[in-house]
């Protein structure tokens, strides 16, 4: 029996504001979602963002619940930051179609022990922006014991087309 | 053959100060150790070290880069008798807030280089006051050769716990063929 299993997979074939996953089941250990994305504005890069959700949510939880914890690489500087209650955790930068460039963002994030009711959920999230200047690593924190069940990961502007996301789940036996 | 394999899984019913996995099998290419963990001591955030095979010689090399608000920070310990610069949410931080630390250990069963490890850890906090949270990464060496068999995370101090809820899953990782 795999250890690892693809949940769903979720590709672009037109621009969309967000992809969510719902009705995630409890029954893994940690979850994974590997992103490879870009952004439809106008800029180089643009900001993505998370926000997760338990089954009274719809789907997910848009209060001032998240607290976002960073440090970075952007150009040659390294730069940090930590805000809290926040409507989101801001995961990373990718990059945007009208830099005019095939570039794509990457994201490896990790929500660990996330249908344990004793802890926050905590998220642990790998980002390069994929224009050549900026990588991150954040940890964000869901303030909320609940069983997570639902994932929405969305950009200042719109996802744009060929953005592929996939949420996988990890068992402990 | 299963590509990702559950070697242990460990949910703490009660205080630990650390958590060992002794007998780790050599039949895989990699190791990856997830641990949602908080600390028993009454700080914001709690240092833990690692130590492979029970060896308590100077042979632990760590450096690592990190941040406690606004700025990044750097920080290495060359010849140290376990890896640190990994750290764990204490006693003072929010209640339910546990942090995550997650090692890589390729190549772990090699008897021809010493052994490499990265780590990565994250414990964010619902306050914005410096040191209330901290994440970073680290790159570590064990100067041996011996094969890993033996895990061991631990906190920094024999009167300072992993509390309940903490939870540690040890993966092995196979490669093709």
């Amino acid at each position: 029996m795999a250890i690892i299993e693809a949940i769903a997979t979720t590709y672009l074939e037109a621009n969309d504001t967000a992809v969510i996953f719902d009705d995630i089941p409890s029954t893994y250990e940690h979850l994974q979602v590997s992103v490879s994305a870009v952004d439809t504005s106008s800029d180089v890069f643009e900001s993505v963002y998370m926000q997760l959700g338990d089954s009274g949510h719809s789907p997910v939880d848009t209060g001032a619940n998240y607290s976002r914890h960073y440090l970075y690489g952007y150009t040659s500087s390294e730069l940090a930051g930590v805000e809290v209650a926040q409507t989101n955790m801001w995961i990373g930068k990718i990059a945007a179609f009208q830099n005019g460039k095939p570039w794509y963002g990457t994201l490896d994030i990790d929500i660990v022990d996330y249908a344990n009711v004793n802890k926050f959920t905590t998220i642990n999230a790998l980002n390069f922006s994929g224009t050549g200047t900026y990588n991150r690593w954040t940890c964000g924190s869901w303030n909320d014991v609940s069983v997570v069940n639902a994932i929405k990961i969305y950009g200042n502007g719109s996802l744009g087309r060929g953005t592929t996301i996939t949420l996988y789940g990890l068992k402990s036996s | 053959m299963a590509c990702w394999n559950v070697i242990d899984h460990t949910e703490l019913t009660g205080n630990a100060q650390s958590y060992t996995k002794s007998s780790i099998p050599d039949t895989y290419d990699h190791l990856c150790l997830q641990a949602s963990v908080r600390v028993s001591n009454a700080v914001y955030y709690n240092t833990c070290y690692v130590n492979f095979n029970g060896d308590t010689g100077a042979n632990y090399d760590t450096k690592a880069f990190y941040t406690g608000g606004a700025s990044v920070y750097g920080g290495q310990h060359t010849g140290g008798t376990f890896f640190n610069y990994i750290y764990s949410t204490g006693a003072s931080a929010t209640a339910n807030l546990f942090a995550t630390i997650r090692l890589w250990i390729p190549n772990y069963a090699n008897t021809d280089g010493y052994k490499q490890m990265i780590c990565e850890f994250g414990m964010p906090a619902p306050t914005a006051t410096d040191w209330h949270a901290i994440n970073g990464q680290g790159a570590h060496q064990w100067r041996s050769t011996a094969a890993i068999d033996e895990i061991e995370l631990a906190t920094d101090n024999a009167l300072r716990y992993f509390v309940e809820y903490s939870t540690f899953t040890l993966y092995g990782i196979n490669g093709a063929g």
